[in-house]
């Protein structure tokens, strides 16, 4: 067998084996945003047989600026196939992009390879550039990124980035050798900017495109054109790397509150986002060099955030690092270019999660981009050392390693396969996430509620619960003022251990919390759990308590639509007035004209009460306000359903 | 990639461009009547057991002056063969359209041939697409009158596709004659669709001027050809010349609430947005009704006027200044295939102002317009022929969007006129639908508050036309009306208290049908002999507003009171036939023979001069038989 043949043997090895691996996690849970944008979206959740039907789909993602279009548009696709959302069919397609991300990645990785002309051969090029995709293909960090539905966002926008790349590596390797005619260029540039459309229009850090081929320039291809250099391309790169750079620090010295408007509903500041963010790189690269399963967790919100530069003391240290690193980089870079090109495509492939956004803290997806040079350098240094051990077969070392990487990745794989293996590994690497303790308590609970219809026994059913409580009461130690904590709490001991609600009342601290604390996404959601459960559960709270809560929150947020829809939702659970209910909606309607649970809820209370010319108004302003018909379709059934009882009638 | 997978591929995406088109539009054809459908369409009856009266239809449409028998044609054939289903109508506009995109490619693909785009196929395609999916069309495919619109663009595309096969054939040293013959048949049947298809013989003359360029196949200028586009470009502008006569024109718009010289300010303006509109849509202003559009009274009011006129004084100055290069004279031909498909309904006659469906053809020019650069791109550096196409394939994309949503609005009665009303607030035709169809849902109070507002903003209404449509409103929701509503009528504007027929007709069709047993149809027939036949009567109405109240009165049976309508109304229009075959009605009803006879002997001598149609011919023969 020729090398060639050998490694495209061992290449095909690695990809069947990769998906081998990834089987048992296809059919693990949907989580978190999976919920929202997908078993939640009664737009995206389409047949496929009205054209339109196709357009709302994909844009019915209004989180990001772009609305995700091509994501949320494969997502539609999935639900149309399927006849439904199954995690199976969701995490299936994620590992197939993975997979085709990874053959991107590998010429790549040649191009890159023999534009700097390492390895003494194009065989240990090769091979390298296996390694490395390999690396990247099997790393346990991506689990959290491939086996999260939703997260195909950010895999498809990390794909059409692949492409890009690795199209304009090939085209720039031969163009540095025989250079190229200006509609070669031209052409390559259009073909650039419909990948990064591609990108963009799947997450828009699929922007990163245009910087990271300013990387390979810089990095790689350093101006050489035709044979020679050619300074302009290599200082044009250079000047346009640095230029957006040195603007954005211009802006955060001339104009900080521009960029510190957005932190106002976070937990911590711009300046402890960017120090706590000097810290949490280094974090994500030790991840990627030290594939250490324990480290890694669905959540990291137990990070310390840097409130100072020695607070704590390492922050100063990871922010003094990173360009010393830069430095010796660029120091090295004739000797050593891997180096170089490795921190700098890491850090701009972090430059817009990981800096000046007021964003989460950390994620493990935000390294699945910025981590392929490093997979690069580190399977560069892996080869180069085993060739360096005489007369040692390669395909050993490269086989141990795959194999170990892939123990590790099955490892992390099978806990991702169950919601509640994943949370109890969550909670168990991460004690003192307040999340992490959240996802196990919540599991349970569900693993309990589900289990009632089912052949669990009683006592089995109140472990759960009660180890679900403890979670919650723990998350409640750790933060007295946690909403989440409080609400679960409040409602298990309603439900499920009443005896408990005489030796602890969950109200004054919630109230107390309610008050004072700077609400997050994760307060809003319990809160609208709260009244979910208790508009129709007298148990848990009464009206005059409800009417408290309430009253509280609507001091705090007078501008707040969602107080109005919580009172509402409150009201129509203990049977308020059809008009009491109406008037809370059209308020609800000026505060948020945008929202489309107004119009809902608006004309199912009309309805009630036969109130056609409302209906007509409401539907309407439905309309008016929806400027990108999204719900068109849904409008079009109400009527239709209109006619056909008109005419049922008529007959 | 070989000529013939070239071509493989080309139709297999030309054929998915089709197919994506009509799969988007198709719901589209659950769509209601509007408008002139009702006039032109609808009024067409069951022919199945009468194939003879299909003529009658085809001969006797009235919405322009040659009477577009071809698109008539098309809608009785329809009936024939399909029955009356609406959607039927609905569904073969759509397929039509489908139709002229794939004619619209074609064209592209022959236009684009000719100045040497190495990928004019992929480009035809692309740009085909942007025009097949443009939203602005949504109007047109689902109004099923506009098949008039639509089949005209066939025909014009086909005469505009047979005259470059034509050329091409000149080009080369022979005279096809089956090429030019089909560019003619083809000219005419487009005008037998719609009148304003006539505009495609200075499109073809200046396509010939400013695409082709007089040369023949070798780059050599055939001189006699030169000669005889230009004498006809002059003949045609002295001979606009010669019959351009603005005192006459300027006196037509009597019945319009602007004049001719602020026509032409507003239109100046209109062609602007309608060029924004199919290049980058906003689809919350598109639909049928633009009445509420401001009219242009001077250069400065509305200041966007001025704005509009120096924006065309500039496109004629550049224009002229591209005359000198050959690609300048390819875009100046774009833009004036967009202005020169609007010189009949957007230029001086006295038309309502604003419709989409005015671009159907024009807004080819533009998209062509829009694919010069490109095929100039692709003609110097091929390799960017592929990505310029998938770039205009994300644009076509975005189109379709902006198109299906607007499908889905069109597919809907009730969605159709709140869409309307949320886009034109100010429109009268718009709030009158709403008020429509808040009668029909029964909610009385609702409709008059939309009739008030309908009245409010309209240019012209009389207070008179207004109470019309109020007690047909109360009619449809069934709803009673208090005498004071009868009496109170035509107290406004004495002499002339009605002007709007239809209105009239419609309530008139209602206490026919008998759908509101709770109006008190003598009452208001009294009140309306009151104004009009009364001795002491100053109130006069127009020849069908007679007929409508004469229709009334037959209603009632009161038929000496129909035949004095009648009298009123002949005597307007003594050669109406329709109205001499109701007053033979009502004088045989009556028992005057004599008057009877009279009526007879001028029937059957209308009917010698061929003057009445099948129809009336077999009414008439009931009458001679008893």
């Amino acid at each position: 067998m020729s090398p060639t043949t050998r490694l495209a043997v061992l290449g095909c090895a690695v990809c069947v084996f990769g998906l081998l691996v990834y089987a048992p996690g296809v059919c693990g849970p949907l989580m978190l945003d999976d919920r929202p944008w997908l078993t939640a979206n009664t737009l995206v959740k389409i047949d496929g047989r009205v054209a339109d039907g196709w357009r709302a789909a994909s844009l019915s993602y209004d989180s990001g600026p772009l609305g995700r279009p091509v994501a949320m548009l494969s997502f539609a696709a999935d639900h149309a196939m399927a006849g439904g959302f199954s995690s199976c069919s969701l995490k299936f397609v994620n590992v197939v992009l993975h997979l085709v991300c990874a053959l991107l990645i590998y010429p790549l990785f040649m191009a890159i390879l023999t534009s700097l002309q390492l390895g003494p051969s194009l065989a240990t090029r090769r091979l390298v550039a296996l390694t490395a995709a390999a690396i990247w293909f099997l790393h346990p960090l991506n689990v959290s990124t491939v086996l999260y539905a939703i997260q195909r966002m950010a895999i498809l926008s990390t794909l059409f980035v692949f492409a890009g790349l690795a199209l304009y590596a090939r085209c720039r390797l031969r163009w540095a050798e025989t250079g190229a005619a200006t509609g070669q260029v031209i052409a390559l540039a259009l073909w650039l900017i419909v990948l990064t459309l591609l990108a963009v229009l799947s997450k828009e850090n699929g922007v990163l495109l245009i910087a990271l081929l300013l990387v390979l320039e810089v990095c790689v291809f350093r101006g050489k054109w035709k044979g020679g250099f050619n300074r302009g391309i290599y200082v044009t790169a250079c000047f346009a790397l640095i230029v957006p750079a040195i603007a954005v620090l211009a802006l955060l010295t001339a104009m900080p509150h521009a960029l510190e408007i957005g932190f106002a509903g976070r937990e911590f500041t711009l300046w402890e986002r960017l120090m706590t963010q000097g810290r949490v790189l280094w974090i994500y690269l030790s991840w990627i060099v030290i594939p250490d399963i324990n480290a890694m967790s669905f959540y990291h919100d137990d990070i310390v955030t840097s409130t100072g530069l020695l607070a704590p003391t390492t922050t100063l240290v990871a922010l003094i690092a990173w360009p010393a690193l830069l430095l010796l980089g660029w120091y090295l870079r004739s000797r050593f270019p891997l180096l170089f090109l490795a921190t700098l495509f890491y850090l701009v492939g972090h430059s817009m999660e990981s800096s000046f956004w007021p964003l989460e803290m950390a994620f493990e997806h935000r390294n699945y981009l910025p981590a392929i040079m490093v997979c690069l350098l580190v399977a560069y240094l892996f080869v180069s050392a085993a060739q360096r051990v005489p007369k040692l077969n390669m395909a050993y070392p490269i086989t141990g390693l795959i194999l170990v990487l892939s123990l590790l990745l099955f490892v992390r794989v099978q806990t991702w396969s169950d919601e509640v293996s994943l949370s109890h590994a969550s909670v168990t690497q991460q004690p003192q996430s307040p999340r992490a303790n959240h996802m196990y308590a919540n599991a349970l609970l569900r693993h309990a509620n589900v289990q009632e219809g089912s052949a669990l026994s009683a006592q089995e059913r109140n472990e759960s619960l009660l180890v679900s409580r403890h979670f919650f009461e723990k998350m409640y130690q750790a933060d007295q003022g946690d909403v989440a904590a409080l609400v679960m709490l409040m409602y298990l001991d309603a439900t499920h251990f009443a005896q408990l609600q005489t030796y602890a009342d969950w109200l004054p601290p919630l109230t107390a919390s309610l008050q004072s604390r700077r609400l997050q996404p994760t307060d809003w959601n319990a809160l609208e759990l709260l009244f979910d459960l208790a508009g129709e559960n007298e148990h848990i709270l009464t009206a005059a308590e409800l009417d408290d809560v309430l009253g509280i929150l609507q001091d705090r947020y007078p501008r707040s639509a969602e107080i109005l829809r919580y009172r509402y939702k409150v009201r129509a659970g203990r049977e308020g007035s059809p008009d009491e209910l109406l008037s809370l909606l059209q308020q609800a309607q000026v505060l948020a004209p945008n929202e489309e649970w107004v119009y809902r809820l608006t004309l199912g209370q009309q309805a009630s009460v036969g109130d056609v010319e409302g209906m007509y108004e409401t539907t309407r302003l439905w309309l008016l306000n929806d400027p990108k018909r999204y719900h068109v379709n849904e409008l079009k059934s109400l009527f239709s359903l209109q006619e056909k009882e008109l005419k049922t009638a008529d007959e | 990639m070989s000529s013939s997978s070239r071509l493989l591929s080309f139709a297999l995406f030309a054929l998915a461009t089709l197919l994506l088109t009509l799969w988007i539009y198709w719901p589209g054809h659950t769509g209601p009547a509007l408008l002139d459908d009702t006039t032109s369409v609808l009024v067409i009856g069951d022919l199945t057991g009468e194939p003879g009266m299909a003529w009658d239809y085809v001969t006797g449409d009235t919405s322009g002056p040659l009477g577009r028998p071809v698109s008539i044609a098309s809608f009785v054939l329809e009936r024939l063969l399909l029955g009356d289903d609406l959607s039927h109508s609905k569904q073969i506009n759509i397929i039509l359209h489908v139709i002229n995109g794939g004619l619209v490619v074609w064209l592209f693909a022959l236009l684009l041939r000719h100045v040497g785009t190495t990928c004019y196929l992929g480009l035809a395609l692309a740009l085909g697409a942007c025009w097949l999916l443009s939203p602005l069309y949504v109007s047109t495919v689902l109004y099923v009158v506009q098949r008039m619109a639509m089949l005209a663009a066939t025909f014009m595309l086909l005469s505009c596709i047979s005259y470059c096969y034509f050329r091409q054939a000149l080009a080369a040293g022979s005279v096809s004659i089956k090429w030019l013959v089909a560019a003619i048949l083809s000219f005419v049947l487009a005008v037998f669709s719609k009148e304003n298809a006539v505009v495609v013989l200075p499109i073809i003359v200046l396509m010939e001027a400013l695409w082709f360029q007089f040369r023949d196949h070798k780059g050599q200028t055939m001189i006699w050809l030169q000669r005889a586009t230009l004498t006809t470009m002059a003949l045609g502008a002295l001979g606009l010349l010669f019959i351009f006569d603005y005192e006459s024109l300027a006196a037509s718009y009597q019945h319009r609430h602007f004049d001719l010289n602020e026509r032409l300010l507003t239109q100046s303006r209109i062609l602007w947005d309608y060029l924004g509109q199919l290049y980058v849509p906003d689809v919350g202003r598109m639909g049928l009704y633009h009445d509420d559009y401001t009219v242009s009274t001077s250069t400065t009011s509305p200041p966007t006027t001025r704005l509009a006129l120096v924006a065309w004084a500039m496109v004629l100055g550049l224009g002229s200044l591209c005359l000198i290069w050959q690609w300048g004279r390819y875009l100046v031909f774009c833009i004036l295939w967009f202005i020169v498909g609007h010189s009949i309904e957007g230029s001086v006659f006295p038309l309502e102002l604003y419709f989409e469906h005015r671009n159907y053809f024009p807004g080819i020019g533009l998209f062509l317009l829009a694919g010069l650069p490109l095929a100039a791109c692709t003609k110097r550096w091929r390799e960017t022929s592929s990505p310029l196409m998938v770039l205009t394939a994300f644009y076509v994309v975005w189109l379709a969007t902006h198109t299906s949503s607007l499908v889905q609005v069109w597919s809907n009665h009730p969605l159709l006129i709140l869409h309307h009303l949320n886009g034109h607030p100010d429109s009268f035709r718009a709030n009158t639908d709403m008020a429509v169809q808040m009668a029909n849902v029964g909610e009385f109070d609702a409709a008059r508050k939309y009739s008030e507002r309908a009245y409010s903003v309209s240019h012209s209404e009389r207070v008179g036309d207004q109470d019309i449509r109020e007690l047909a409103l109360a009619c449809i929701a069934n709803e009673a009306v208090p005498p004071a509503i009868f009496d109170e009528l035509g107290i406004e504007n004495a002499r002339r208290p009605f002007g709007t027929v239809v209105t009239l007709h419609t309530l008139v069709k209602l206490l026919q049908d008998e759908t509101c047993p709770e109006f008190d149809r003598l009452r208001f027939a009294n009140r309306l002999q009151q104004l009009f036949l009364d001795e002491k009567s100053i109130a006069t109405a127009s020849p069908n507003m007679y007929m409508g109240f004469a229709l009334l009165e037959n209603t009632l049976q009161r038929w000496e009171v129909a035949n004095r309508y009648i009298d009123l109304m002949l005597a307007a229009a003594p050669h109406d036939t329709q109205g001499l075959l109701m007053k033979l009605h009502f004088v045989t009803a009556l028992g005057k023979v004599a008057a009877a006879d009279a009526v007879k002997s001028r029937l059957i001598e209308l009917q010698n001069q061929g003057k009445l149609t099948v129809s009336e011919q077999q009414t008439l023969a009931l009458y001679l038989e008893n």
